[in-house]
């Protein structure tokens, strides 16, 4: 270990370089306090033992000269025949370590250097350590924000093309990555499938979860899709749309909470774009919002616990007729719970409003405006939830 | 002559009397500087120079274990301050007479321990 000795008196130089080198520490010693200044900018030590009365700068000016270094560190002993309290006190308010009363000791020197020592090695392990936490963070963020960009991915980049029905969508997670899903696609010609799932909990668990639902919904492989049943008695390959219920139910065995630690919310709609007829599962999630050609609206819920408690329930499926100027909000709880400073939450009657205020906007419009109408209420709070919506006006039933 | 402390000066340098050779040296060196310094600052009344090297003269002799000359550099330190001059004057022929004894006892200390190491 490097010490660097900043002493005027000759003898006292004399015997710190010595008991330092007897004790193997490479001692490098000054006249000064300049000389130990510029000493110091060349090669900084880890142990510095420094006279209070010096010619040039003094000890105190020595000590807070390099204090302002804040990326070194070096653990300061003062030799000092000052030995009031108050002399002490402005010796540690600058920033020396320790104190050491001349004519010192030789076995008092040694203890004290020696704890020195030990305090230096304990703050170079801090700073590997950290070092090596920085660099672990830095990693996981760059993961993080891979996985972030996959999970995106995942979401729909188009609406489905059909002539009927106008869909808009807004996903929002309050980290890196989110525990919501919503996906929106078609089921056959005639039937559109859609869907926002809310995992509890946020985060890397919560998204993996979130990823695997999608996997289990997704209309494109129906062999593994829970969307689809194969008919019974059939010799050939050929599916039938799954009911919500059915849906729900499947979910519920494939993702018990015993298994992954987490449950999810779900709604799940199946329009028919020909007739408007609308079946729809609501496994604790919030309730959707449905207005009408007029701008009444209501709020349509069922009684289902979330996927995955493992109740042994059967889900309540509903369904209700759509028509023509109908618009439906399927939302997350991140929504409609965002608080304000008063923590006051945003609620379902705030969310109805403003889109019957909006009625002649494009649904995309109003789904940008609902998440920057929510941000300003929660302003300057971050979003402590995910924030998802799928937003969908019915246009031109037959 | 007991001016230093031998068992204290001793376990401070560990026995190691080729060390104590080497500062009781470099003690004579730096006195005559001290004391031309003083012996000019008195014809003066350059009371800071008088203050100052009486200051360090307290601090070198400490390191010998000799407690009275100390006492005695840090009088006439005390005296440079209040800048009274008798006083100073004083104390400065009496902390030279110390200093010389104290050179003798040094060099006696040191001839023993090394007849004795030999």
């Amino acid at each position: 270990m490097k010490v660097l000795i900043a002493e005027d008196d000759r003898i006292t130089r004399l015997q710190l370089v010595k008991f330092l080198e007897d004790w193997g520490y490479q001692a490098l010693a000054v006249a000064n306090g300049n000389e130990a200044w510029q000493a110091f900018q060349k090669e900084p030590c880890h142990l510095l033992i420094t006279d209070w009365e010096m010619p040039g700068i003094n000890g105190l000016t020595l000590v807070k000269k390099i204090r302002e270094i804040p990326e070194i560190t070096c653990y300061i002993i003062m030799l000092t025949s000052h030995n009031e309290t108050k002399d002490v006190i402005t010796g540690i308010e600058v920033g020396a370590d320790d104190f050491i009363k001349k004519p010192f000791r030789k076995d008092e020197l040694r203890v004290r250097v020696r704890a020195g020592e030990r305090i230096i090695s304990l703050e170079n392990r801090l700073i590997d350590q950290n070092k090596t936490l920085s660099l672990a963070n830095s990693r996981m963020k760059r993961d993080l924000a891979s996985a972030s960009k996959v999970q995106s991915s995942l979401l729909p980049s188009h609406p489905p093309e059909n002539q009927t029905i106008k869909f808009a969508w807004a996903y929002q997670p309050s980290e890196e990555l989110g525990g919501d899903m919503l996906n929106i696609f078609m089921l056959d010609e005639n039937h559109i499938g859609l869907y926002l799932a809310d995992v509890s909990g946020h985060g890397v668990a919560a998204s993996l979860l979130s990823v695997r639902i999608h996997q289990a919904m997704t209309p494109y492989n129906k062999q593994s899709s829970f969307l689809f049943s194969r008919h019974e008695h059939s010799t050939n390959e050929s599916f039938a749309i799954t009911s919500p219920a059915e849906v729900a139910s499947n979910l519920e065995q494939r993702f018990p909470m015993d298994l992954t630690g987490l449950y999810f919310t779900l709604v799940y709609c199946i329009i028919n774009i020909k007739t408007g007829m609308m079946a729809y599962i609501n496994a604790g999630h919030p309730p959707m919002l449905w207005l009408d050609q007029d701008g009444q609206s209501q709020l349509l819920g069922c009684n289902n616990p979330g996927i995955g408690w493992g109740l042994g329930m059967a889900f309540e499926e509903r369904s209700l007729q759509l028509h023509n100027g109908d618009r439906l909000c399927l939302y997350s709880d991140g929504i409609t719970e965002a608080c304000n400073e008063t923590n006051q939450q945003y609620g379902p009657d705030r969310l109805a409003a403003f889109l019957s205020s909006r009625a002649t906007d494009t649904i995309a419009d109003i789904t940008e405006n609902i998440i920057r109408d929510i941000t300003l209420w929660c302003k300057p709070k971050q979003p402590e939830d995910d924030r998802s919506m799928i937003l969908a006006a019915i246009d031109s039933l037959s | 002559m007991n001016l230093i402390n031998r068992k204290e000066l001793l376990e401070r340098i560990d026995g190691d009397m080729d060390f104590l050779e080497e500062i009781a040296a470099c003690l004579s060196e730096d006195l005559s500087t001290y004391i031309r310094t003083l012996d000019q600052g008195l014809q003066t009344w350059d009371w800071n120079a008088i203050s100052t090297t009486a200051h360090a003269i307290a601090g070198m002799v400490g390191n010998f274990c000799a407690d009275e000359v100390q006492n005695a550099a840090k009088v006439l330190e005390g005296a440079a301050d209040s800048k009274n001059c008798d006083e100073t004057s004083r104390a400065n022929e009496q902390l030279k007479e110390m200093l010389l004894d104290l050179g003798i006892e040094l060099n006696t200390l040191i001839s023993a321990g090394k007849g004795a190491g030999n």
